[in-house]
C-alpha cells in the first residue's frame, strides 16, 4: 500500500535504506537524519538539520536550558500517574557513558516529554512499555525532534496499543502464531502446547523491542530495521528470534522442561552488532545477567536446589577456551575478517564443487526463475519451508534447495569450530541439527544445541555439513511462495535487497561471524554464550518477510487487523523531498488520533484459554513421545482431517463460512430467491472471504502428511 | 532425559498494582538480590526456585505480572493455572491497598476454586512514608479470608516466610491430602517415581488451609 504514494526515486531510497538497515551497524550516525524522515517528520536533508548543532544524545544540552516540550500547562492526562511510575524506573540499562547526565535528570525529562505528548494527544492511552519506546527516541535524536517524532511514532506506528485495551496486540500475537505455523508447523505446535499464543513475545511487539534489547546501539539498529519497514514487520522480527531459539527450545523439551519455554523465549538471545563502535555508541552494556538468570533458573533445579549460588566452577581450560573464542569473536566482529577455520569450511565446500556466494548472487534471478518453473518446487509454502526438509536437504540438487540451505551448513560448521564447547554427544547434535534444519530452513540458529565443554573434533563439521545443505549464500533470496498471488508488489520490490557486487564480495567475511558456543542452549553456566550478530538476525527477519509477506492469505493479517489498525493505515512517508499539495488523510495526525478508539482495529478473538494448561505427567509423557516419534517419522500424525491444526474459533469460522456458502449456492441455483444478481454479488464477496480459509485448509493435508 | 530434580511443581502468581514491588519480591526470593532501579514488567514473566519442605523438593514456578490495568486481558489467562496467589500492595500507597479488593475479585473470577492466597504488604521498611498500618492489612486479610504478611524486599524481611507459607499451604492442599487420599506418596507418578502436581485436585479442596 505504501507504493501508492511513492515515485520511483522514493522507492529507490526506501529500498536502499532497507538494505542498509541489514548491514552491521545499521544507519550509524546517519539515523539522526534518517529516522525523522522515516517517521514523516521531515524529509531527508543534507546537511543534517540538527546533528551539527546539537549532537545526540547530547545530555548536557538536552537537559539544560530547556524547560519542556510545550504542553506543561495543559490539563493533566489520566495516565500521568502510571507514566510517572514507569519513568521513575527508566534508563536502568543505559545510557552508561561517562558524562551522561544523572538518571534522575533523564527520567524527569522523559517524563516531561511523555506528559506533553499525552496532554497534546489526549485520546491516546499510555501503556507500560511506551516509555521504553520514547526513551530510545529521547536518547537518539536531538531535542527539537523529540516531540514530533514521538508523536508520529505514537500515531502512525504504535497507535493500536494506545486504545482502551491490549486486544490489538493480541491480534499481533495471533499473526505471529500464524506465521510460525506456516514457517515451521511442528515447532509451532510444540510452542502452542505450552502457550496457545506466543505471549512471551508480548513486550517485543508492544515496545518494538525497546524493552528487551539491552543496549542503546543495539536497539537503534533494531529500529533502523523496523522504521524502514511497515509497522507489522515487528512480528516478523519476533518470529525470527523465536525460530532462532528452536534448538534451545528443543533441548528444554527433551529435558522435560517445557515450563521454561516462556522464560527462555521471554529473553532475547545475547546480541552483538558487527560494526566498530561509533563515537556515539558507548561501550555496550551486555545484559548477561538476564541470560544467566534463565540459565540459573534451570540449573537451580538440577544442581543446587535451594542455593542458587552453588554453581560449578569453570575449569581453567574452559575459561581459556572461552576467552579465546571471545577474542576471536571480537576480532571477527570488529574487523569483519573471516576466521581461518571458517575459511577452511569454505574450502571444504569448494571441494564439493558447490558454488560460492559470489556466484550465487548474480544468479539469483535465474534461480528464482527455475524455482518458479517448478523444478523441485513444492506446491506451496509449507512444503517448501515447513516440513519435508530432510528430503530437500539430502537431495540437495535443486537451486531452490540451495537457496533454502542458506546458513545452515555455514552456521553449523562455524559452531563446531575446534575448541568450541558443545554437546557431549555428537550424534545428538547432528540429529538435532538436521531435524531443526529440516523444519526451519529460513532461519537457523547459528549453533546447535551445545554447551558442555566436551571439545569435539572438527569432524563433526563434516557430519553436520553433510546432513544439511551448503554454506554461503546467506543472501536473502526471493524464495517466495509460488501460491501467493496476492502479494502486494511493493513488498516484493521493496524487501529484496539489491545485491551490488561490492556487497556480495564482502558477504563471506560478513557472514564469517564467530558462532562459537551456543547461546544458552543447554542450560549451562559453563559456556558463556557468544552473541548473535544482530545484522544476521535482521537479515533472517528480512528473508522471512520476503518469503511470507503480510499479504499472504494464510497469515490472515488483514482478517485479524481491522481497517483502522496501523497495519492498514500506515503509509510510507515521503522521505526524499517535501511534498506540496493536500495531504492524504492517512498522513493527518489529527485524523489518526481519532482512530485510536475505533472499534475496527482488531477483529475480536475469543478470550485466550489458560496458559498454564495443566497436564498430568503421564499424559505429558505420551505427548512428548508422540512428538518425538512424529519428528522422526515413526508415526503418522494427524492422518485424519487436518482441522485439528485449527483453533476452535477458526474451526467455527470455517464451518460457518462453509455453511453460508452452501446455503447461498443452493438458493442461487434453485432460483427460488428473488434478486439473484444481488445474491451472486454476495456469493462473490463471500467467496473472497472464504477463499483464504479454503486455501489454508487445502494446505493443511500436505502439512499433516509431511510432518507425519 | 535427566532425572527430575524435584518432587513437586507448584505454580504461584504475583498480582497487585503497578509499582508495589512484585518483581522486587520475586528477585529477592529467587536470586536474593535487590536493586533500587528495577524495570517495568511488561506482560508476564516467571522465575523458578526450588525449596525443601518436609523433606520434599518443591519447585516453585512463580509468575510475575504487569500491574497496569490494561494488561489484565493477558494476565488473567494465567490465573487458572496458579495454585497459590500473592496479592501484593505497597504500605506507602493507599491506592494499591484499596485496589486489593479488585484484585481479589479478579481471582474469584478467573482463578481455580480453592486457590491458596496470601496478602502481602510490601515496603514495610519505609516507615516514614507508610500510610497503611499493619492492622489495616490484617483486617482486610481477615475479611477476605486469606493469610497476611508484611514484607520488605529491600531488607529481605518476611520474603522467605511469605513464599514458604504459601508454598506450604499449597502443598498441604494439593499434595499431602492427595497422598492421603491415594494412599501413596503422590497422585500421578512419573516412571522415575517423582510426582508433579500440575493441576489442582478438586477432591482435595476440603483441606485447603487458607
Amino acid at each position: 500500500m505504501a507504493s501508492t504514494v511513492m515515485d520511483s526515486n522514493e522507492e529507490v531510497t526506501w529500498e536502499l535504506l532497507r538494505e542498509r538497515s541489514l548491514r552491521p551497524g545499521g544507519f550509524g550516525v546517519d539515523r539522526v537524519r534518517i529516522w525523522p524522515a522515516l517517521l514523516g517528520v521531515q524529509p531527508l536533508s543534507d546537511p543534517p538539520p540538527y546533528s551539527e548543532v546539537e549532537r545526540t544524545p547530547e545530555p548536557s544540552s538536552a537537559l539544560s536550558g530547556h524547560s519542556g516540550y510545550g504542553y506543561e500547562d495543559a490539563d493533566p492526562h489520566p495516565d500521568e500517574r502510571q507514566i510517572k511510575l514507569d519513568t521513575d524506573r527508566s534508563f536502568v540499562l543505559y545510557p552508561i557513558e561517562p558524562g551522561s547526565p544523572s538518571r534522575e535528570a533523564l527520567q524527569n525529562n522523559l517524563n516531561t516529554l511523555l506528559v506533553s505528548l499525552f496532554r497534546k494527544r489526549r485520546s491516546l492511552h499510555y501503556f507500560q512499555g511506551f516509555h521504553d519506546i520514547v526513551s530510545v527516541i529521547f536518547l537518539t535524536l536531538p531535542r527539537p525532534l523529540h516531540m514530533p517524532c514521538v508523536e508520529k511514532m505514537a500515531l502512525h506506528r504504535v497507535r493500536d496499543a494506545m486504545g482502551i485495551g491490549l486486544e490489538p496486540v493480541v491480534g499481533l500475537l495471533r499473526i505471529l502464531r500464524n506465521l510460525l505455523r506456516l514457517v515451521d508447523p511442528a515447532y509451532a505446535e510444540l510452542l502452542e502446547n505450552t502457550s496457545p499464543l506466543p505471549y512471551h513475545a508480548l513486550s517485543n511487539l508492544l515496545t518494538l523491542f525497546s524493552h528487551d534489547v539491552p543496549t542503546l546501539p543495539l536497539i537503534q539498529h533494531v529500529w533502523d530495521f523496523l522504521l524502514v519497514r511497515e509497522p507489522v514487520a515487528v512480528v516478523w522480527l519476533a518470529a525470527a528470534v523465536i525460530l532462532y531459539r528452536k534448538p534451545s527450545i528443543q533441548l528444554l523439551v527433551d529435558q522435560d522442561e517445557e515450563g521454561m519455554i516462556h522464560s527462555l523465549l521471554g529473553a532475547l538471545p545475547e546480541l552483538a552488532d558487527g560494526e566498530p563502535r561509533l563515537p556515539l555508541d558507548g561501550p555496550a552494556h551486555e545484559r548477561t545477567e538476564i541470560l544467566d538468570d534463565d540459565v540459573k533458573g534451570l540449573f537451580d533445579d538440577q544442581e543446587s536446589g535451594d542455593d542458587p549460588s552453588a554453581a560449578p566452577v569453570l575449569s581453567g581450560k574452559v575459561h581459556q577456551e572461552l576467552n579465546e573464542q571471545t577474542d576471536a569473536a571480537e576480532l571477527c566482529t570488529r574487523e569483519g575478517r573471516s576466521h581461518p577455520i571458517i575459511s577452511n569450511v569454505y574450502m571444504f565446500d569448494d571441494a564439493r564443487g558447490l558454488p560460492k556466494a559470489e556466484d550465487d548472487v548474480p544468479g539469483s534471478k535465474h534461480i528464482m526463475g527455475d524455482a518458479l518453473n517448478g523444478t523441485h518446487i513444492p506446491s506451496d509454502v509449507d512444503a517448501a519451508f515447513g516440513s519435508g526438509k530432510i528430503d530437500m536437504a539430502t537431495t540437495g540438487s535443486s537451486p531452490l534447495d540451495h537457496e533454502l540451505g542458506v546458513d545452515i551448513n555455514e552456521t553449523d560448521s562455524a559452531c563446531r569450530r575446534p575448541g568450541t564447547p558443545h554437546g557431549k554427544n555428537g550424534g545428538d547434535n547432528i540429529a538435532l541439527a538436521s531435524s531443526s534444519g529440516a523444519v526451519s530452513p529460513v532461519l537457523r540458529s547459528p549453533c546447535g544445541p551445545t554447551s558442555s565443554p566436551a571439545a569435539d573434533t572438527p569432524s563433526d563439521t563434516v557430519a553436520v555439513g553433510a546432513s544439511g545443505t551448503r554454506p554461503e549464500s546467506t543472501v536473502p533470496f526471493p524464495h517466495r511462495p509460488t501460491r501467493s498471488s496476492t502479494s502486494s508488489p511493493i513488498l516484493v520490490s521493496s524487501t529484496f535487497p539489491s545485491h551490488d557486487p561490492e556487497q556480495s564480495t564482502t558477504l563471506p567475511s560478513e557472514r564469517a561471524q564467530p558462532f562459537t558456543s551456543c547461546h544458552q542452549a543447554k542450560p549451562s553456566r559453563q559456556s558463556k554464550p557468544t552473541p548473535l550478530p544482530l545484522h544476521q538476525l535482521l537479515h533472517e527477519a528480512d528473508i522471512l518477510l520476503t518469503a511470507y509477506p503480510p499479504s499472504l492469505p494464510s497469515l490472515a493479517v488483514y482478517e485479524i487487523m481491522g481497517r483502522d489498525s496501523v497495519v492498514r493505515t500506515w503509509h510510507a512517508p515521503t522521505i526524499t523531498m517535501p511534498r506540496d499539495g493536500p495531504k492524504d488523510k492517512w498522513e493527518s495526525d489529527d485524523y489518526l488520533e481519532t482512530l485510536v478508539n475505533s472499534q475496527d482495529i482488531v477483529i475480536p478473538s475469543p478470550p485466550p484459554s489458560p496458559i498454564l494448561r495443566p497436564r498430568t505427567p503421564s499424559k505429558k509423557k505420551d505427548s512428548a513421545i508422540q512428538r518425538y516419534k512424529a519428528r522422526y517419522g515413526l508415526t503418522l500424525r494427524r492422518v485424519g482431517l487436518p482441522l485439528g491444526s485449527l483453533t476452535p474459533y477458526e474451526r467455527h469460522l470455517l464451518l460457518a463460512g462453509a455453511l453460508l456458502v452452501v446455503g447461498i449456492a443452493v438458493a442461487v441455483k434453485s432460483n427460488r430467491v428473488p434478486k439473484v444478481d444481488g445474491l451472486k454479488a454476495l456469493w462473490q464477496r463471500r467467496w473472497m472471504l472464504v477463499s483464504p480459509i479454503w486455501t489454508f485448509w487445502s494446505r493443511a493435508p500436505c502439512q499433516a502428511g509431511d510432518s507425519g | 532425559m535427566p532425572p527430575p530434580h524435584y518432587d513437586f511443581l507448584i505454580k504461584l502468581l504475583l498480582i497487585g498494582d503497578s509499582g508495589v514491588g512484585k518483581s522486587c519480591l520475586l528477585l529477592r526470593f529467587c536470586d536474593d538480590a535487590w536493586t533500587p532501579s528495577f524495570i517495568t514488567t511488561i506482560g508476564i514473566d516467571f522465575k523458578i526456585r526450588t525449596i525443601e519442605l518436609d523433606g520434599k523438593r518443591i519447585k516453585l514456578q512463580i509468575w510475575d505480572t504487569a500491574g497496569q490495568e490494561r494488561f489484565r486481558t493477558i494476565t488473567t489467562a494465567y490465573y487458572r493455572g496458579a495454585m497459590g496467589i500473592l496479592l501484593v500492595y505497597d504500605v506507602t500507597d493507599e491506592r494499591s491497598f484499596n485496589n486489593i479488593r479488585t484484585w481479589h475479585a479478579n481471582i474469584e473470577q478467573h482463578a481455580s476454586e480453592g486457590v491458596n492466597k496470601i496478602l502481602i504488604g510490601n515496603k514495610s521498611d519505609w516507615d516514614d512514608k507508610r500510610v497503611v498500618t499493619k492492622e489495616q492489612g490484617l483486617a482486610l486479610a481477615q475479611e477476605l479470608g486469606v493469610r497476611f504478611m508484611e514484607t520488605s524486599a529491600k531488607l529481605n524481611d518476611g520474603v522467605e516466610d511469605a513464599f514458604f507459607t504459601l508454598a506450604r499451604d499449597c502443598k498441604a492442599r494439593l499434595i499431602d491430602s492427595q497422598a492421603d487420599a491415594a494412599g501413596s506418596p503422590g497422585g500421578a507418578t512419573n516412571a522415575d517415581g517423582s510426582v508433579k502436581v500440575n493441576q489442582p485436585v478438586s477432591q482435595s479442596m476440603s483441606t485447603c488451609c487458607s
